[in-house]
């Protein structure tokens, strides 16, 4: 048995041969092809090796190291250690991976990490100011929105979107922004409740 | 997922060229589907060809010189769902066809192209435990196995159904596509995306390896025109769709002067029903003579050993949308 | 909480173990019954007690981690140089392991250990056990490597389907079974007895647990001290410690198991698992942390399950209702252990027949498929769904109200309070639909609506002989500390106000710690025990706690102990100078306080059974067979109330999961190859957000008699009537039972289908 950690940057993975792009780091490279035509564009390529990325998450900029096949999931919580977002189904169907990109909810399962670099990240860890909660966070809290707490980060992140979006005007409206997350403690009656009361104290738009 | 490089393009022109030149390369716009099969390791390509840095062009919706619209091929489900360009009656089923596909965390990022081009939720074919016909086995296993959300119609030796929403909302709608294949761009009709007898050794969809949807033009309609798209499904939070209907039609002076029907999740492909708009024309509106289109439009239905629900629950579907786009119910 | 003195206030000083008198029920009948207290226990709780804290809207005490991000599960755990680890597993549902070549995968990339779970010549006994497990730097390296794994096998025929394995009864088109009932002249008279008989066969299918977090463990081994500290996803810290150190060969007191958050278990955390050694032998393998938890699909397919059963039953009644024949049988399908399959009805409606007029059975037939493990109530949501069922057709078939059948039968008068007040708040006389089948608005003659009950009951009020820790620090802030873990219930935050209540103190003041095998060991979290089991204990241990601040307060002051009174968080002396908690702190000396308390065994005067019923009213779209549920409510016994808003959570949380059990879920085989095919959240199909109604819980607080406290759990009480409940509603709504879950449109669409042929037939007949 012998240990192979990651193969340093650049190795010999790919089947082609790379030039170095001028304005990308490391394995990324302007493939030949492409550089044998004129007034072509230029193509870069990524891989499969590792290849160091900066993410910004929650206001900072982390860099890590990533393969292509490196999903968002796995760069936020093995690389980043940010665990509060959650792996359950890791197939965009439970909703427990749920980040904003660029305000916007998503399935950090299913989104490689190259594909977010330069762009807005925010995670459940990045909500709270400190000890000031979120008034999601709050509410949650007030209506005991959560039991084992598994799903909690991904229903509130949804849950912040939905109070961005103002789509809180019913029940069952505010239910249809959650409708990606799946619970199995059984909480959603309360989830609704917190993200209206959080809306009703001005949380939502 | 098996390690795979991606090679990122920022045009077109690029994103045809790369695929063509890498061997065992393919598309990705979002990735969400492709992503899912990479995942089961039920399809292991060595190459992704990122087409997302083409967002800002055809992540856009547009409104043509003739007064139709023209969706990017990278427009979000999200954005096609709340689009102001297709606020118009006669979309209301397009955009009620991406607000309740998957979910909202989907939907943010999945792409009208990748809705459109996605492969069966089949689960033996999902399923790199199973090797069925349709990824270059022998035997389609759902055909005498577990096949409750399979065909009911349209199917030869595999009983996939086609999981688009999309589909049969754009067809109803009469769209057209244009592709890109190296430098030449063509305009065809959307159902050409798709084989018209789709077999178990036959492709998904009928694109070369190297050919890119670009946009989907839906043409103008005469005031009046409504639409709908309806799916019955087992749960209301995230499902698929059991079956599905999408129903375009114009009412003018107490007359039905245009209609178009198609089914989607009943088959290997998207179904567009071609005598219901011979049924409808001329007549007057009535919620009977939707139950007859509906019932013709199943006429030639073989249901599978699990799924007889599926004809008559895609009849009331059928029907409610039809009702629905000639104003009979809101 | 007001006078302590009435509650036991010098407990250590109180050596006179006199009769106590308490007052045990609930506020529709109470009565004062006299307990012997064990020595040194402390006066219990009643009836009468009045709470400052306990019974209230608390907050859950650890909610702040949570929805922070910041509670940290086994599965988030990272550790300096942790490796991750996996299964590969059998590919065949039953065989033999032939041969394993693992030399592909030992040089793959990233490997760091390779091990074999199962050696050549041993059995595979479904698809998804284990053969090989590897650790590798990444998750992705290790699923590289598991791929090249090359395992031959001595393939056998496998039967996955329970309804064709061997010893299965024999039944027709319809699932119905054919066999006949063993004989029974005395059986034979009773149902001849009845005005009305129903013979009728139920059946279940497979439900997966589900937890969302998954099976798994981060296992670190510690070459340099021989220690092996471990985080596991458990229900049972104590027990998997038990099995970690055997899997690891060292002395169990050099293992410590975390499990201070827990994403759900439901009943299927109790077995460390195969993932669980196998995390432990890896990190030995690699002397590097492990961390080994399962995906999803594994999750579905070999972490246990609630199994499937076909139950046959058959009653009669007079013309009054009251049940004159209960005849019960169940066949269970629980997989490869052939053994767990039970089922339970409710055969308190028959308390008042025969031996011979009541009868239960029940056979399991194992199959090559994972075994079934406990899940929430094991057993009672099948056999109340097919008993409850079975009453409803009886009910019909008498032209009776369901409920007043069940009054008419129902001997609990606890339950007959629920029933009545259950269906006064649900309305339930407007809700169901006296004209069952037929729609309400003749404009929507496919809208069909209906409404349905069912009873429950769970028999557990804790016991074992656990202690907790109660530590009194001098800055006025408390811990309370106990091995077992809280996997979603609030068992920390019950413990903290336990232990506020009793010292009279804020529940900010308490921390709570749990899940942690350092601590006093507690017990496994199954039965609805965790909390009757410990509640006791922690309410003994603050009082001994405050005794010895007592104690030491008098000390500092230079007073005797008698002199001081404790009320209401301050201390008196004489009546007269008053200081509080926090000040008395101050002045007990630079030692803190720290007491155990014990968990006596539980008073004669227990009463037994936890009780609630549930109402359900559905709507079901007779042209697509899609059934909405649009309303619960459960009553629920609750014993002592001890978190008001925790309590509810989790009663509409089994609602909820009764929905989903009711309509949706099921574990989907193809028979050809014994494998799941919906082992995903895609088809394995959870009711989400958008498919819950308006849920309703009403909390009975009994006062149970049962210990010094009296709390009930809330795991298994109200997660066996749901289902039921919601079938009975469908089957008002249609006419027509549909006598299998999930209730899904297929089937919906059948049963009518079925009716309508039903009454051509009888038309036919009466021409």
């Amino acid at each position: 048995m012998h240990s192979t950690p990651h193969a340093p940057l650049g190795a010999d993975f790919s089947r082609r041969s790379f030039l170095k792009g001028a304005s990308v780091a490391a394995v990324a490279g302007t493939s030949a092809a492409a550089a044998d035509t004129a007034a072509t564009s230029r193509v870069t390529r990524f891989g499969p090796g590792l290849h160091e990325i900066t993410l910004q998450v929650n206001g900072a900029a982390r860099k890590t190291q990533v393969e292509p096949r490196t999903t968002l999931l796995d760069a936020l919580r093995n690389q980043l250690d940010l665990t509060g977002t959650k792996q359950i189904c890791d197939r965009g169907a439970c909703g427990g991976c749920t980040v904003l990109l660029d305000g916007v909810p998503i399935n950090a399962c299913m989104t490689l990490a190259l594909d977010v670099e330069g762009r807005e990240l925010k995670t459940i860890e990045g909500l709270a100011n400190g000890d000031d909660l979120h008034p999601l966070q709050r509410t949650f809290i007030e209506c005991d929105a959560l039991q084992c707490g598994f799903c909690t980060p991904g229903m509130i992140m949804s849950g912040v979107a939905c109070l961005e979006a103002g789509a809180t005007k019913s029940r069952e409206q505010i239910a249809g922004c959650i409708s990606g997350n799946i619970c199995r403690c059984g909480t959603y009656t309360r989830v609704v409740d917190a993200i209206q009361m959080a809306a009703k104290q001005g949380g939502g738009r | 997922m098996k390690p795979f490089e991606i090679v990122r393009v920022e045009d077109l022109a690029g994103a045809c060229r790369e695929a063509k030149a890498t061997a065992g390369s393919v598309f990705k716009a979002a990735g969400i589907d492709l992503l899912d099969r990479m995942k089961e390791r039920q399809f292991n390509p060595e190459s992704l060809i990122d087409l997302q840095a083409l967002r800002k062009d055809l992540g856009k919706l547009r409104v043509d010189a003739d007064g139709g619209v023209s969706i990017g091929a990278l427009v979000t489900l999200s954005q096609l769902a709340s689009a102001a360009e297709l606020s118009d009656a006669a979309f209301a089923g397009l955009r009620e066809a991406a607000g309740v596909a998957a979910t909202p965390q989907i939907r943010n990022r999945a792409t009208v192209g990748g809705n459109l081009l996605q492969q069966a939720r089949c689960w033996y074919l999902r399923s790199a435990a199973f090797p069925c016909a349709h990824k270059g086995g022998e035997t389609c296993f759902a055909m005498y196995g577990e096949n409750r959300y399979h065909a009911v119609m349209g199917y030869d030796d595999c009983v996939r159904v086609h999981p688009s929403n999309l589909a049969p909302a754009l067809i109803a709608l009469g769209a057209e596509v244009t592709l890109q294949r190296g430098d030449s761009e063509r305009r065809a009709k959307i159902t050409s995306l798709w084989p018209d007898k789709p077999t178990a050794a036959g492709p998904d969809h009928t694109l070369a390896v190297d050919e890119i949807v670009t946009w989907i033009h839906l043409p103008k309609h005469k005031p009046g025109t409504r639409s709908a798209y309806c799916e019955s499904r087992e749960k209301q939070s995230f499902d698929w769709a059991t079956t599905a209907a999408a129903a375009v039609a114009t009412v003018e002076a107490g007359q039905i002067t245009a209609a178009s029907l198609c089914l989607g999740a009943v088959a290997p492909g998207p179904v567009p029903i071609a005598k219901a708009s011979e049924m409808l024309l001329g007549k007057a509106p009535t919620a009977a003579l939707c139950d007859e289109v509906a019932a013709a439009a199943f006429a030639e239905s073989k249901p599978l050993y699990h799924n007889a629900y599926k004809v008559q629950a895609g009849k009331a579907i059928a029907a409610q949308a039809l009702r629905l786009a000639l104003g009979l119910e809101n | 909480m007001s006078d302590l003195r009435t509650r036991g206030d010098h407990p250590m000083g109180d050596h006179q173990r006199d009769d106590h008198e308490m007052t045990i029920g609930f506020a529709g009948d109470h009565k004062v019954v006299k307990v012997k207290l064990k020595d040194g226990d402390i006066k219990p709780w009643d009836l009468h007690t009045e709470f400052k804290i306990v019974g209230t809207d608390v907050k859950r005490v650890d909610a702040v981690a949570k929805v922070t991000g910041k509670a940290r599960y086994a599965f988030d755990m990272n550790l300096p140089g942790m490796l991750h680890g996996l299964l590969v597993r059998s590919s065949i549902a039953r065989g033999k392991v032939k041969s394993v070549d693992t030399s592909a995968a030992e040089k793959a990339p990233g490997v760091v250990a390779v091990l074999r779970t199962k050696e050549d010549g041993q059995r595979v006994r479904f698809i998804g056990d284990d053969v090989v497990a590897i650790a590798a730097e990444t998750m992705d390296q290790a699923r590289d490597a598991a791929a090249l794994v090359k395992i031959e096998y001595q393939q056998e025929e496998h039967v996955s389907n329970f309804r064709k394995a061997e010893g299965a009864p024999k039944t027709d088109a319809d699932g119905a079974i054919t066999d006949p009932w063993p004989e029974s002249a005395e059986m034979d008279a009773a149902l001849a007895k009845g005005k009305a008989s129903v013979d009728a066969t139920y059946s279940v299918e497979v439900q997966t647990h589900s937890s969302l977090e998954s099976h798994g463990t981060v296992a670190w081994w510690k070459d340099d001290s021989g220690e092996l500290e471990v985080w596991s996803s458990t229900q049972a810290v104590g027990g998997t410690l038990q099995a970690f150190a055997q899997a690891a060969k060292v002395p169990q007191n050099k293992v410590r198991v975390h499990a201070e958050f827990v994403g759900g278990g439901f009943g299927s955390k109790f077995p460390p698992g195969s993932e669980g050694l196998f995390a432990v032998r890896l990190t030995l393998a690699a002397k590097r942390p492990v961390k080994l938890m399962l995906d999803r699909y594994e999750e579905h397919t070999c972490t246990g399950n609630r199994p499937s059963a076909i139950m046959q039953m058959r009653v009669a009644a007079d013309d009054k209702g009251r049940l004159t024949a209960f005849d019960y049988h169940s066949v269970g399908g629980p997989g490869y252990s052939g053994q767990g399959g039970n089922t339970s009805a409710p055969t308190y409606y028959a308390a008042h027949l025969d031996k011979g007029a009541r009868r239960v059975a029940h056979q399991d037939l194992a199959t090559d498929t994972d075994a079934a493990r406990a899940m929430r109530a094991p057993g009672r949501p099948q056999g109340f769904f097919a008993a409850e069922g079975v009453l409803d057709e009886l009910a019909r078939k008498l032209t009776m109200d369901p409920l007043a059948l069940r009054l008419v039968n129902d001997g609990s008068a606890l339950r007959q309070y629920e029933w009545k007040l259950g269906a006064e708040t649900f309305g339930w006389k407007e809700r169901y639909n006296a004209k069952p089948g037929e729609p309400r608005d003749a404009n929507k003659p496919w809208l069909l609506q209906g409404a349905g009950l069912s009873s429950a009951v769970w028999g557990q009020l804790g016991g074992g002989n656990y202690k907790v820790t109660c530590r009194i620090h001098q800055d006025g802030t408390v811990e309370v500390r106990n091995a077992a873990q809280d996997i979603g219930t609030g068992l920390k935050t019950a413990l903290a106000i336990l232990v506020a209540e009793e010292l009279g103190i804020d529940v900010s003041r308490v921390r709570a710690t749990t899940g942690d095998t350092i601590d006093p060991a507690g017990p496994a979290s199954g039965g609805s025990t965790t909390t009757p089991s410990i509640a006791p204990a922690a309410r003994h241990a603050a009082a001994k706690a405050k005794q010895k601040l007592i104690e030491r307060l008098a000390k500092a002051l230079g007073v005797e102990a008698t002199q001081l009174a404790y009320e209401q968080g301050h201390f008196r002396l004489d009546g007269q100078r008053k200081m509080s908690f926090v000040d008395a702190c101050k002045r007990m000396g630079p030692e803190p306080i720290e007491e155990q308390g014990e968990r006596f065994p539980n008073y004669e005067a227990y009463q037994g059974n936890v009780c609630g019923c549930q109402f359900a009213e559905v709507e079901v779209d007779a042209r697509t067979g899609v059934v909405r549920v649009t309303r619960m409510l459960a009553v629920q016994d609750t014993g002592l109330v001890i978190a008001k808003k925790l309590a509810e959570s989790q009663v509409l949380g089994a609602l909820i999961q009764g929905i989903s059990y009711a309509l949706h879920e099921q574990r989907i085989i193809d028979h050809r190859m014994g494998r799941m095919l919906n082992g995903d959240f895609n088809h394995y199909k959870i009711a989400g957000s958008v498919d819950i109604p308006q849920l309703d819980a009403i909390l009975v607080s009994v006062a149970n008699g049962a210990n010094n406290v009296g709390a009930a759990g809330l795991g298994e009480p109200p997660a066996v009537a749901p289902a039921a409940a919601i079938h009975n509603a469908v089957a008002n709504a249609l006419g027509v039972p549909v006598r299998a879950l999930p209730i899904t449109p297929d089937r919906v669409l059948k049963a009518l289908k079925s009716k309508a042929s039903m009454q051509a037939e009888r038309e036919a007949g009466g021409r």
